[in-house]
């Protein structure tokens, strides 16, 4: 099949399902967002971020499938656990440092590089979960039979879902109330209590 | 956490007396108060206006003889109650009373029709997933507005349900803001009463580690995106422990038992334990989403509890009596101005504060500005009498019967 076709195919599975990726998103990145400065360049930052982790996280999806090709007789499933609940620890981790600032290990951690790259992390973790969607372009992926067919149909099914993901940043000038930034860093921890309690329930295979 | 006692020692002939309870001869008169209302009369003709209102909004005023003896005693209750504030200028201790026996009606109602319709305290599948109510809305918000998209777009008028319900909690708003919280949720006076069994017994001056009072906003952030993710009202389903007082699924399986064992933790700390031994109301001042919804939407609302700068003594008898942690006490540094107490956006306007206030310094006033503490005090009776009329009447006749063993 020609590229074209592929990249229009993965456009079109993205732009139809691409709500589903705003649900799976939405409890990991609203939260953050909403916790952090109300500074819209820094708004920009995160939401980038964190759909360059998923982007990422497609990405090297792809080109494992692209090279299994017609080998992979299932699909990995078992990341998913693993992967909500380290996405989980982290979110709890975030939102103990922003709830003990005064804490001198939490104000260290507040101003290292990495925690700054939180979202990197968590769009990569929340990009290799396998929702719906995903599983429909996964399928579709392990009959393409070749690399850059995988990457292209990928990086247009990424393309489609993020029109969805965009507008979360509709909600940031709700962070000009520091009273709902403080309630939006407790929405983070149980954000991370139930993305941790997911992950431990698929590890344990309770659901 | 407890702060120090900074107020002025009290004199010898006080010692021994509760710090809250204001003296007999203490016959301080609030702002918007009507200057006769301690007296019989007065007090009687604000009963009566009060017991009007109730007859207007929870009678059917086309046939009144329809109304048997417990719409009759439900009236005559709350106008009782209207009068024991008046007279006795105590709004919170008597407005406790009737919103226990709300939450009391409700319960008994709610409970009874489940054992008579179902015969089990659990609901079926095919019932529905989980019962509703404004909690569960204001946490599954999206999720209904999607779903009256989707009723309005596919032209099924018939489910128009939940828009009907957001006019009615606009209107509600519009009436009395946060004051739901307070005087007409049925679930509220659980924990309030609770709060109050202990007297005396209680914790005092407890105030809140910073931030933590943010907490039902939290809540209500969270639960809101976590239920668009899975169109599922989730705050219910794994969270809310008022549901031991209405229905749940039966625990059929594991993830059931779970959530029953959650929740069901959650009502043992937030509306027993918490309230029993703090006497506050954790639940709704910790825990509740619509709290947090309400204190964001019930601004529209023109009552306010307001602080007068010129009475306020600064003895922090407000911020300690405060169930709901709602009342914020600056250090006490900067302007005389800056350390008065600042009311949250969370307060329910339960009119504790007021009742303990030893200067008579807090007051109910529409945009802090108009005394309007008798017209708060008559509108919040009303309207909550007039949903309490939904189901406190049916809960004596209930109770009446079973006690006297003539069944439902």
């Amino acid at each position: 099949m020609a590229l074209t076709g592929l990249i229009a195919e993965g456009l079109g599975l993205g732009l139809s399902t691409g709500l589903y990726c705003l649900g799976a998103c939405a409890p990991v990145l609203v939260p953050y967002l909403l916790a952090e400065e109300p500074r819209f360049r820094r708004d920009l930052m995160v939401v980038g971020q964190f759909l360059l982790g998923r982007l990422a996280a497609y990405l090297l999806l792809a080109v494992v499938v692209g090279l299994a090709g017609a080998r992979l007789t299932a699909m990995p499933g078992w990341v998913t656990g693993p992967a909500l609940l380290v996405c989980g620890l982290v979110l709890l981790g975030y939102a103990f440092m922003r709830g003990a600032p005064r804490l001198d290990a939490c104000a260290r951690a507040s101003a290292s590089p990495a925690v700054r790259n939180i979202p990197l992390l968590m769009g990569f973790l929340v990009g290799i979960n396998l929702c719906p969607p995903f599983m429909a372009g996964l399928v579709r992926l392990a009959t393409i039979g070749s690399v850059a067919g995988c990457v292209a149909y990928f990086t247009a099914f990424f393309a489609g879902t993020t029109v969805y993901v965009l507008p979360v940043l509709l909600a940031a000038p709700l962070k000009s109330v520091e009273r709902l930034r403080a309630a939006a860093a407790i929405a983070c921890g149980l954000s991370g209590l139930w993305f941790a309690g997911l992950g431990l329930a698929k590890l344990l295979r309770l659901s | 956490m407890t702060e120090k006692d900074d107020r002025k020692l009290p004199k010898k002939e006080d010692l021994g007396k509760d710090p809250e309870e204001p003296a007999a001869e203490e016959k301080r008169i609030h702002p918007g108060e009507f200057s006769a209302a301690r007296s019989w009369v007065a007090s009687l003709v604000i009963a009566a206006a009060s017991a009007a209102a109730i007859f207007f909004l929870t009678f059917d005023v086309s046939s009144p003889a329809n109304a048997g003896w417990p719409q009759w005693t439900w009236a005559a209750f709350t106008s009782g109650i209207a009068f024991l504030i008046m007279k006795t200028g105590r709004v919170s201790r008597w407005r406790a009373v009737f919103f226990a026996v709300m939450a009391w009606g409700f319960v008994v109602r709610f409970k009874a029709d489940l054992l008579g319709l179902k015969g089990s305290a659990f609901v079926t599948d095919a019932a529905q997933e989980v019962p509703y109510c404004h909690i569960a809305l204001s946490s599954s918000i999206l999720n209904s507005v999607y779903n009256q998209y989707l009723a309005v777009k596919s032209g099924a008028w018939r489910e128009w349900g939940p828009l009907s319900l957001g006019f009615l909690w606009l209107a509600v708003t519009l009436a009395l803001g946060q004051a739901w919280c307070s005087w007409v949720c049925w679930f509220g006076g659980l924990d309030d009463g609770f709060s109050r069994l202990l007297g005396k017994f209680r914790l005092r001056k407890l105030s809140l580690p910073p931030g933590l009072r943010d907490l039902p906003a939290g809540v209500l952030i969270f639960f809101v995106v976590v239920s668009m993710t899975s169109l599922k009202p989730e705050f219910c389903l794994w969270a809310c422990p008022l549901k031991l007082t209405t229905g749940f699924l039966d625990p059929v399986d594991a993830v059931r038992k779970a959530q029953l064992a959650i929740f069901a933790t959650i009502a043992v700390a937030t509306l027993l334990l918490g309230p029993l031994i703090l006497g506050k109301r954790v639940f709704c001042g910790l825990v509740c989403p619509f709290s947090a919804w309400q204190s964001l939407f019930g601004r529209i609302n023109p009552f306010r509890v307001t602080v007068d700068a010129g009475r306020c003594t600064k003895c922090r008898a407000c911020s300690w009596s405060c169930p709901t942690f709602s009342i914020e006490l600056p250090p006490p540094s900067g302007t005389a101005a800056a350390a008065l107490p600042r009311i949250l956006p969370y307060c329910n306007r339960c009119g504790e504060c007021v009742d303990v206030c030893p200067t008579g310094a807090i007051s109910y006033t529409v945009l802090d500005r108009v005394p309007a503490r008798t017209l708060f005090i008559l509108t919040a009776l009303a309207l909550g009498a007039a949903v309490g009329g939904l189901f406190v009447p049916d809960a004596l006749r209930m109770t009446v019967a079973a006690l006297t063993g003539g069944g439902r």
